[in-house]
């Protein structure tokens, strides 16, 4: 496996393209929202794998994970990660109900959250092809409850194969009444960034606006 | 826990090991990963390793590998007075959390490294909680050397 990191592929490249990408995964949550959803906070930061789960207060604190494997083209992981309060306005976003409807998530609320996963991913990845010219397939996102710790160990444990640290993205989509903060993790194994960098030196400089 | 009691986090890839009897060992929020822990009860020594891989294949020096937690484990526990034919093991973790995607077994991989490294280095486990698809925290009271207990999400800790 290739040990290729971060540092090594230029980071504002990577930068550029997952801005782009987040903005393009709002679009598409505006479609299916039908109301206009924006970017109103977008911060990448590295940070320790260790530090990861304090984001949320620690790994015991319960949160709500919507997670995609990247499979075709590169591998790699999306993960969208909430507490529970503001995933259940995240539903109430979806469903078009009134404010705080949403007390619990359960299987109906579980596939409507899923639903915003697919549309996340399929956008943002269809953002990342559209520059670099690779066809990216996501899984069918997977909707978990449980202890921050062992949701985000799922993508942790790949990439601390070659790595003990790793680059986050704090969004917040926020609509006109309405403000989702949480964790965006678009977490690129080895031979993603090795695919990207080896297109970009065949292909020339990924291009974009 | 009482003012004087202090609970020591093991982190992910980290080898633990205390005589306090004020210290508690811990692993948090473990889903695939697994959390070893070994005691020599006459000494009241315990340890406790927080694996996230399964083998290093040669490569690593890291404790998140099962092939060097162990016996880096075995090597403190020792260190620390522990007497080799005396310690005993129990372990927890493993689960699935995925189920989409490649990495839905490392859970089993993990659990399998464990299992057999443990065997390799003549330490007897004399009860797990590993598998399923749920996260675990795993605390072990040095004062109450020879317990571990598991907790999930919305349960009360039990005794492994």
């Amino acid at each position: 496996m290739s040990s290729k990191t971060l540092e090594q592929v230029e980071l504002s490249d990577w930068t550029k393209l997952v801005t782009k990408g987040t903005v393009n995964a709002a679009s598409g949550l505006s479609r299916m929202l039908g109301r206009e959803v924006k970017v109103t906070y977008f911060n990448l930061r590295k940070i320790m794998v260790s530090e990861a789960f304090d984001i949320f207060g620690g790994p015991e604190t319960l949160v709500v994970g919507i997670y995609l494997s990247i499979q075709e083209g590169a591998d790699g992981h999306i993960m969208l990660v909430y507490p529970p309060k503001i995933a259940c306005s995240l539903v109430d976003m979806a469903m078009d109900n009134p404010d705080d409807t949403t007390q619990e998530i359960g299987e109906n609320e579980e596939s409507a959250l899923a639903e915003i996963g697919n549309i996340v991913g399929s956008f943002f990845l269809n953002s990342m092809a559209d520059d670099t010219g690779i066809r990216f397939q996501p899984t069918p996102p997977q909707v978990l409850q449980d202890m921050a710790g062992a949701i985000l160990n799922i993508a942790l444990t790949d990439i601390m194969q070659y790595a003990d640290d790793l680059f986050i993205m704090d969004t917040t989509f926020e609509t006109d009444d309405k403000k989702i903060s949480g964790l965006f993790l678009v977490l690129p194994s080895g031979n993603f960034l090795d695919i990207m960098t080896k297109h970009s030196d065949e292909y020339g400089k990924v291009s974009w606006e | 826990m009482g003012i004087e009691e202090r609970s020591i986090v093991v982190n992910l890839g980290e080898v633990r090991v205390s005589k306090d009897p004020k210290e508690t060992l811990t692993c948090l929020g473990i889903g695939s990963c697994i959390a070893i822990c070994m005691y020599d009860t006459e000494r009241g020594l315990c340890g406790m390793a927080h694996v996230v891989l399964p083998e290093s294949n040669g490569t690593g020096t890291s404790p998140k590998y099962a092939d060097v937690a162990v016996p880096q484990l075995i090597y403190d526990m020792r260190h620390r007075g522990g007497n080799i034919s005396r310690l005993t093991a129990k372990i927890a973790g493993g689960a699935q959390m995925a189920t989409v995607g490649g990495g839905g077994e490392i859970g089993h991989k993990n659990t399998t490294a464990v299992m057999e490294n443990l065997t390799l280095n003549g330490i007897k486990v004399i009860s797990s909680d590993v598998g399923g698809h749920r996260g675990r925290s795993v605390t072990m009271p040095v004062g109450q050397c020879g317990k571990v207990f598991v907790k999930t999400i919305g349960e009360q800790p039990r005794e492994l």
